[in-house]
């Protein structure tokens, strides 16, 4: 046979087969450096090349864990979508720190990743101030969890890096196969560049993201958008999309969920953490609408989150006990029945636009300058705060705060009850299915 | 530690071959099998150093057990048998109650109605296979087949890490010689070859086929009710993941083991290629059935003790061979599904020369390699399944009781058809299970490329057919080059960059 005229030794062979390895390697790792299609390092950025990186739309979790690192930021907002899209670090509460304010909210975030994002962010720059924004599903001792992007390996701790952070966090995903193949994609998509809906202070642009072409509130109007959220956000309460993946037949635990992994336990870390790092934190419930309360009533979620409540401002309370000579942490919950949260929705086949929200659980940015007045005190003649939106809730005042709620939920189901039987009926309509 | 892990690729592997060798190569032979043990143990104690102080000291008793009971001079010493079956009780034992005490409890608590409490014990890696190996050993010892016993053999006979978490069940007889030879070197240039062929198989193929398997699956747990596509593509990507993750993995031992100059034996010969399912269990995780063979069926009888006797024999055994699969009662259908499939073949094979005198024809054996590929897919529903009931289910979708709803890919193609809302695409995993499962039919395995057959040129399935000169391995540049990219590719897909779309953003 021909070939066996070239037949190796043990080292010819090996030293081919590692060469190749190398090889192969480097020129991978050398395009996506490159190409960056995640926004890690941001080395080359040019037009038609690779400016437009879809690929890191996708990835949000990664894209910030490295950009809060390049920012350096001193002011940090937490939370989700809602408040991703919702604040503005160019409000007049950070004056001061506009330059060094980040917007480190992504979708879906749970509060196991706000705290190790918060970790993250501090460990590269000393963090003053921390705005964090919860959802009411945040209010739970259910076990906290993390979304198929999160990466701790990407993260830093303020702790210290751990060895072999950089070959198993930034190396591994340049040497990656998903990452090359997002470069080519991203070399190949460089034709369709859509404008970014990434402001450089982290905050996801609301009119640039809804009207984006093919999106649906451009697409079908804003009304039958936010009535598909609704069908959603119903989905998502009955079927529990957030569910833990199903693991093989093993017989039933007998091990108690572990109390410090709950969702409160990582609130509570977060105040903690805060605390002994000197970073002033305020807490927010986010205002997402009333659709989405009467949602999660119909659901029979409303005790839990009331519950919730009293959890957080109880945790709240001790920690105020701990640092009697230190201001005490700030709660405000938006999450009530107010003139925001009940804003009218535009009729049937309209294409009119609402002034506070772009869906049911999305608001806009106007309603996050209301919360960061409220949060931070700023007095805005230009901008008054409606006095019924957002309620500091106390030890002595949340009892009172729920039972205001239930009066103006009352008074809002009155009002809109066409609305209400809506959603009533979708929610039955839903559990049926199930 | 797994095999298909950067701490094992880059690091633990690199680092041993370097140490065992280096201890070759200045003449420390011996030297050289204790490193190789102590780094085994190592490899064990990565997952959780706690099972150090089960496997360790399992191996000194089991060790002074087989020098207590192995005959001097053709003779027992008295009192051998006694302890023979103690040390067996003992490995079964401690196997039973890391395996299948929480089985039992459950089982027990919804019979008779009890609340017995048992905290979740933890089933310590490669238990299964280590504990066979002993019983094997001391069975041999007993029976005056081990030649030599020696403390630092014996150990690194059982904690060998290529073998030691997911097989092949390796007998004394085949390994401990090996660690007596003094040549090696000349394995390694397979070995690295073999093994990557494994991490490909593990990491790209079956990785790439669980992505369509194990979301339709855990949907069935979860409540979710198939169509006949759904559960068909669901039920071929995990025959598929399976296959190519079984492949895999035993590659990946006999490469890892090869690169240390040992030979392992072939666990895994193309089962899918097999034309009935005696031919499948002489295939597929063939050191399990010859286990199974030697020291559970012919010590009841086997087949000398009239026919209804070897068929129970049959039936039992192999529904000790699905239970040791994993505790649930899902393993246990799997196992005597498989033994109801041998007692049927056995009985065609006595019944067809009565009928039939030509000898088997193309046609037959084709059908025979259709029938018992679905016999087999059938079988894999109980093994994944979460439990019967979702086996049942999944059974029930695949005859078309639940109606056939067209995926996206296909709804242009099936227009009569209502649209499937299902989160998988039943038509892309049917397309990627049919690719995969081609090359499973179509491809030569790789032991027959590298025209390997094991330490004791023992003739598997499928051994005899010869590949193409331009697919059978030698150690020239072009095979370096292919393992090099082989790896490039596999080390690259190690880990997934996931990505998230919450809602519609």
């Amino acid at each position: 046979m021909k070939q066996d005229n070239y037949l190796l030794n043990t080292l010819g062979y090996l030293a081919i087969t590692i060469g190749t390895l190398i090889t192969l390697l480097s020129a991978v790792a050398t395009l996506n450096v490159l190409v960056d299609p995640f926004g890690i390092n941001w080395l080359v950025a040019k037009e038609g090349f690779n400016a437009y990186k879809p690929a890191m739309y996708a990835r949000v979790r990664l894209y910030k864990a490295f950009e809060v690192t390049r920012r350096k930021p001193q002011a940090i907002i937490l939370g989700t979508s809602r408040t991703h899209l919702g604040l503005r670090c160019s409000h007049e509460a950070w004056a001061g720190l506009e330059d060094r304010c980040y917007n480190l909210a992504f979708d879906g975030a749970t509060t196991r990743e706000m705290y190790h994002y918060l970790r993250h962010a501090h460990a590269g720059s000393r963090l003053q101030l921390v705005v964090l924004g919860l959802d009411t599903y945040h209010l739970t001792s259910a076990p906290s969890f993390t979304r198929p992007d999160f990466d701790e390996r990407v993260l830093d701790s303020p702790d210290g890096r751990l060895p072999g952070q950089f070959i198993s966090g930034k190396l591994r995903l340049l040497v990656n196969m998903d990452t090359l193949r997002a470069s080519l994609e991203t070399i190949a998509s460089q034709g369709h560049a859509e404008p970014s809906w990434f402001a450089a202070n982290g905050q996801r642009l609301g009119p640039v993201f809804f009207h984006r072409e093919g999106e649906h509130f451009l697409e079908f109007g804003p009304r039958a958008y936010f009535d598909e959220i609704d069908r959603l956000e119903v989905g998502f309460q009955t079927e529990g999309v957030a569910r833990a993946p199903v693991k093989r037949s093993r017989p039933p635990s007998t091990v108690p969920a572990d109390p410090e992994e709950s969702s409160l336990a990582y609130i509570q870390r977060i105040i903690t953490f805060c605390r002994a790092e000197n970073i002033d934190l305020r807490i927010f419930i986010t205002p997402s609408h009333a659709h989405q309360l009467e949602i999660a009533a119909a659901t029979g979620a409303e005790p839990a989150i009331e519950n919730g409540k009293r959890e957080l401002v109880r945790l709240l309370a001790m920690d105020a006990s701990r640092h009697r000579d230190l201001r005490p942490i700030r709660l405000i919950d938006f999450s009530g029945y107010s003139s925001i949260t009940t804003e009218t929705l535009p009729v049937v086949g309209s294409r009119d636009e609402m002034r506070f929200y772009w869906d049911s659980s999305h608001f806009k940015e106007i309603v996050g300058d209301y919360v960061l007045d409220r949060l931070f005190d700023v007095d805005s003649a230009a901008r008054p705060v409606p006095s019924d939106l957002g309620m500091d809730l106390t030890s002595d005042t949340v009892e009172a705060v729920l039972a205001w709620q239930h009066r103006e939920q009352f008074a809002y189901r009155g009002r809109s009850a066409a609305d209400v039987h809506k959603l009533r009926s979708l929610v039955q309509a839903a559990a049926v299915r199930e | 530690m797994l095999f298909h892990s950067y701490a094992f690729v880059l690091v633990f592997l690199p680092l041993s071959l370097l140490i065992y060798h280096g201890l070759r190569g200045a003449g420390l032979q011996r030297t050289s099998i204790l490193a190789l043990t102590l780094l085994s143990l190592f490899f064990y104690g990565w997952w959780n150093p706690v099972y150090l102080l089960l496997l360790a000291p399992l191996v000194l008793i089991n060790f002074a057990i087989a020098t207590r009971i192995a005959p001097r001079d053709a003779h027992h010493a008295a009192g051998s048998r006694t302890l023979l079956t103690l040390g067996i009780v003992m490995n079964v034992g401690v196997l039973g109650y890391f395996k299948y005490a929480n089985f039992f409890v459950g089982n027990f608590n919804t019979l008779l109605g009890a609340d017995l409490f048992l905290a979740q014990v933890l089933l310590p890696l490669g238990i299964s296979f280590f504990t066979f190996q002993k019983i094997a050993f001391l069975v041999d010892a007993y029976r005056g087949k081990v030649e030599r016993l020696d403390l630092l053999d014996f150990s690194l006979f059982v904690s060998f890490f290529p073998q030691l978490i997911a097989g092949p069940i390796v007998h004394h007889r085949e390994l401990l010689p090996q660690f007596r030879q003094k040549d090696g070197v000349q394995y390694v240039m397979m070995g690295i070859t073999f093994f990557a062929f494994g991490l490909v198989k593990k990491v790209l193929l079956a990785d790439s086929a669980a992505a369509y398997a194990t979301p339709q699956f855990d949907a069935v747990a979860a409540g979710v009710t198939l169509d006949l596509l759904g559960a068909w593509s669901a039920a071929l990507a995990y025959t598929a993941q399976l296959y190519f993750d079984f492949s895999g993995y035993s590659d990946m031992a006999i490469g890892a083991a090869l690169m240390f100059g040992i030979r392992l034996p072939v666990n895994f010969a193309s089962p899918y290629k097999a034309t009935s399912i005696i031919d499948f269990w002489q295939r597929w995780h063939i050191t399990l059935s010859r286990f199974l063979r030697d020291y559970v069926y012919i010590p009841l009888g086997g087949n000398h003790r009239g026919v209804p006797r070897r068929y129970a024999n049959l039936i039992f055994t192999m529904i000790l061979g699905g239970f040791w699969h994993g505790a649930a009662w899902s393993f246990v259908i799997w196992g005597g599904l498989h033994a109801s499939y041998l007692a049927l073949n056995h009985a065609w094979r006595a019944l067809r020369p009565r009928i039939l005198c030509s000898p088997a024809g193309g046609l037959e054996v084709r059908l025979g390699q259709a029938i018992t590929f679905v016999a087999v897919v059938v079988g894999w529903v109980f093994f994944r399944a979460a439990d019967a009931r979702c086996a049942m289910q999944m059974l029930s979708s695949m005859v078309g009781s639940n109606g056939i709803a067209a995926p996206a890919s296909l709804h242009a193609l099936l227009p009569g058809f209502p649209l499937a809302h299902t989160g998988i695409d039943s038509g892309a995993a049917l397309a990627i299970s049919l690719a995969l499962l081609l090359v499973a039919w179509l491809a030569p395995n790789t032991q027959q490329m590298m025209n390997y057959s094991g330490p004791l040129e023992v003739q598997v399935a499928g051994r005899a057919s010869g590949v193409s000169s331009w697919l059978a391995w030698r150690p020239i540049p072009r095979m370096a080059v292919l393992t090099g990219c082989l790896l490039g590719i596999a080390l690259m897909s190690l880990s997934k960059v996931s990505e998230f779309l919450y809602f519609q953003f």
